[in-house]
């Protein structure tokens, strides 16, 4: 594999980083002795306050050491008891647990921070330097001036019992890095139009859900604007959420990303999709689980937020749904995977076109995620709902969620990538700095993407730190195909940037944003603000900055996952469909520079993390 | 297959010195947040 020196070092430089960073996670635990909340203790969550362990609720115990003990219990909407006062400056023992569902605790301002989840007694130790209390049912902490500065927060409040150019352009893109010392065939057009078809139509089924859950991304805002509303009510707020997530996290990406995988396949290998049936089939499978998701939904009857975390119960339709859409999604899987099977029976001896190297990889990241997801439903959550067992075990349900869940992300993720490595340095004028590290960046996410999740579960009692350790480092090296693919795809721009730098390219007014129609720009310019590769800058762009937030999540600051993926989710999806309606034309003026908007990105998206991930801001009340 | 590099003999230099840029900030905010932020909160222990 012949890289460039530059790039070497860069790649070197990348290991330093993450070695580094894992260097200061392992001084801090072995030396410092820091760990998270990672007790392993059980109980009965229906007689929290029978057991003796519990006894000493709300008033606290000095132990022999000198460390005070504080035993609150976390139920929907408040805390037992709602106040304890401590000593300033003694070093504090928590124990907790929840007797309904899983909340969280935090303490604002210092590192106290754990999930109390049914079942499990979290534990652990803190300094807290001044007086603190709980009150009013509303968990506030007094940190000089109160109530202001600080707060620990009780995350989850449920109101649920338990239970440049043109299309040819385009093509020409992702074909061309199918290489070629013999040309690719032709598609022919009644197959090309087949495959439109199906294309449109999982299209078609994603932009309907992303409609359907902005409507409930309508209803939540108008919920929060606590306007007196007739159709206001708790029940109908959690719907919403839940509907929300649902469709956007798990119905709006797949089928999106199932379509477009279509179109890539057959572009890049140059032949048609075959198996049509099985594609249709499966197509049709999913659209039945997304329908029976959201009639358990709307109906009222699976308001568990789309992490659908126990104890918190749905309908089984619910369940049963979304396992449908995972096994229409694995016949799609089986459908690009054996298209590719095809091409190489066809053309032996040949790499496979990075665009579909790329989306194999997508595909395998997927088979792998989905797995922890299969195994929670099929064994765990389905049985559950229908009353075949009687209980279920949120920690294990948690980890199975997350196995699938943070993996979920790089399944949003690859293909931007593919467009990022085959499109961008084409439309630019160029071409891919280095086709084996593209590889080689698609390959290091099949490898190092499905073992992180559970740092989702860091602050999960139940977990042997020495677990959340090891996932700690799985996490800090996933930075590592990120960090090659910024060098890659800067260094094509690069070079287009040199090969063109004395041409210029008319601007199409339908296929830029940012730029009025008909001006004049240089090649790269025109790539950087390109209408089809716009959305993979965002993804790009906002998936490197997620990447240092779980660098910091993982080193610095654990939190609950889903505060952080509630900020990168909507700084991500939000941002990105804001694209399109950037301004076009603007007068006297030819819009901002891609460099500039990029910063702008990064503004973007450090501000809901600040706010919402470091500092730990808790959901608002109903 | 496509050419290993696509460099033309020219390294990319400018691609360098904003990855080093970028690194520097990377890092230098993860050591800031770890030391100013999380560890100056005070250690919580098992």
């Amino acid at each position: 594999m012949n890289i460039d020196f530059y790039e070497k070092v860069w790649m070197w430089v990348a290991a330093v980083v993450v070695v580094a960073f894992m260097a200061f996670v392992g001084v801090s635990t072995f030396a410092a002795g820091i760990h998270p909340p990672s007790h392993v203790e059980t109980i009965d969550p229906a007689k929290v306050f029978q057991d003796q362990r519990f006894s000493r609720l709300g008033t606290p115990t000095e132990l022999p050491d000198g460390t005070i003990e504080v035993q609150p219990a976390a139920l929907m909407f408040s805390f037992v008891p709602n106040e304890i006062r401590v000593p300033a400056g003694r070093r504090i023992r928590f124990r907790m647990t929840s007797a309904d569902v899983t909340h969280g605790f935090m303490v604002s301002g210092t590192n106290a921070n754990t999930m109390l989840v049914p079942g499990y007694i979290s534990q652990f130790h803190d300094d807290v330097r001044h007086a603190w209390r709980l009150s009013r049912g509303l968990p506030r902490v007094l940190w000089k001036r109160p109530p202001r500065h600080a707060r620990a927060h009780h995350r989850r409040r449920h109101v649920h019992v338990p239970g440049g150019r043109s299309g040819v352009t385009w093509r020409r893109s992702l074909m061309a890095v199918t290489d070629t010392a013999k040309p690719v065939q032709a598609v022919a057009p009644t197959d090309r139009s087949g495959i439109r078809r199906l294309a449109i139509a999982n299209i078609g089924v994603s932009v309907a859900a992303f409609g359907v859950a902005t409507a409930m991304a309508l209803m939540q805002a108008l919920s929060r604007a606590n306007l007196d509303l007739p159709f206001r009510t708790p029940d109908m707020y959690y719907m919403s959420v839940t509907a929300h997530g649902t469709l956007m996290a798990l119905v709006y990406t797949t089928f999106f990303i199932m379509g477009f995988g279509y179109v890539v396949a057959e572009r890049a290998l140059g032949r048609p999709v075959p198996y049509r049936a099985v594609a249709w089939g499966s197509f049709w499978l999913a659209v039945a689980g997304t329908l029976s998701t959201v009639m358990a939904i709307l109906s009222f009857k699976a308001t568990v937020l789309y992490t659908f975390y126990p104890p918190l119960k749905a309908h089984p339709a619910f369940y049963i749904g979304l396992t449908l859409v995972v096994v229409g999604s694995w016949g799609w899987s089986a459908v690009l995977l054996l298209a590719l099977r095809l091409w190489r029976r066809e053309n032996r001896g040949r790499a496979i076109p990075l665009a579909m190297h790329g989306f194999a990889a997508t595909i395998i990241v997927w088979l792998l995620a989905t797995v922890g997801v299969a195994a929670e439903m099929l064994f765990q959550l389905i049985p559950w709902s229908l009353g075949l067992t009687k209980t279920v075990d949120p920690v294990l349900a948690r980890m199975l969620f997350w196995w699938f869940g943070h993996p979920l992300v790089y399944f949003w993720l690859l293909p931007a990538y593919v467009i990022w490595y085959t499109v961008l340095p084409r439309a630019a004028g160029g071409r891919l700095f280095s086709d084996p590290l593209g590889r080689l960046v698609f390959t290091l996410f099949i490898l190092l993407s499905t073992p992180v999740g559970l740092h989702h579960q860091f602050m999960d009692p139940g977990i042997p730190s020495g677990w959340k350790l090891l996932h700690t480092f799985n996490t800090l090296w996933i930075l590592y195909p990120s960090f090659v693919t910024a060098f890659t795809i800067i260094a094509s721009l690069e070079l287009a940037g040199r090969a063109g730098q004395h041409r210029v390219v008319r601007l199409d007014s339908t296929a830029s944003v940012g730029r009025p129609a008909g001006v004049e720009r240089h090649p790269v310019d025109a790539a950087l603000c390109d209408r089809r590769v716009g959305w993979c800058h965002q993804c790009l762009v906002r998936h490197e900055c997620d990447g240092a937030q779980h660098v910091v999540d993982s080193g610095a600051l654990p939190h609950d996952g889903r505060q952080r993926i509630r900020a990168h989710v909507h700084g991500r999806l939000v941002l990105a469909g804001s694209e399109p309606a950037r301004p076009t034309t603007r007068a006297g003026t030819d819009g901002q520079s891609p460099a500039l908007y990029l910063v702008s990105r990064y503004a973007a998206f450090f501000n809901p993390h600040a706010h919402h991930g470091c500092h730990g801001h808790a959901t608002p009340g109903l | 297959m496509a050419r290993d590099n696509a460099h033309d003999g020219r390294h990319p230099s400018g691609t360098l010195a904003v990855v080093f840029i970028y690194a520097l900030l990377f890092v230098g905010g993860w050591i800031a947040m770890y030391l100013l932020v999380f560890l100056s909160r005070g250690h919580v222990t098992p």
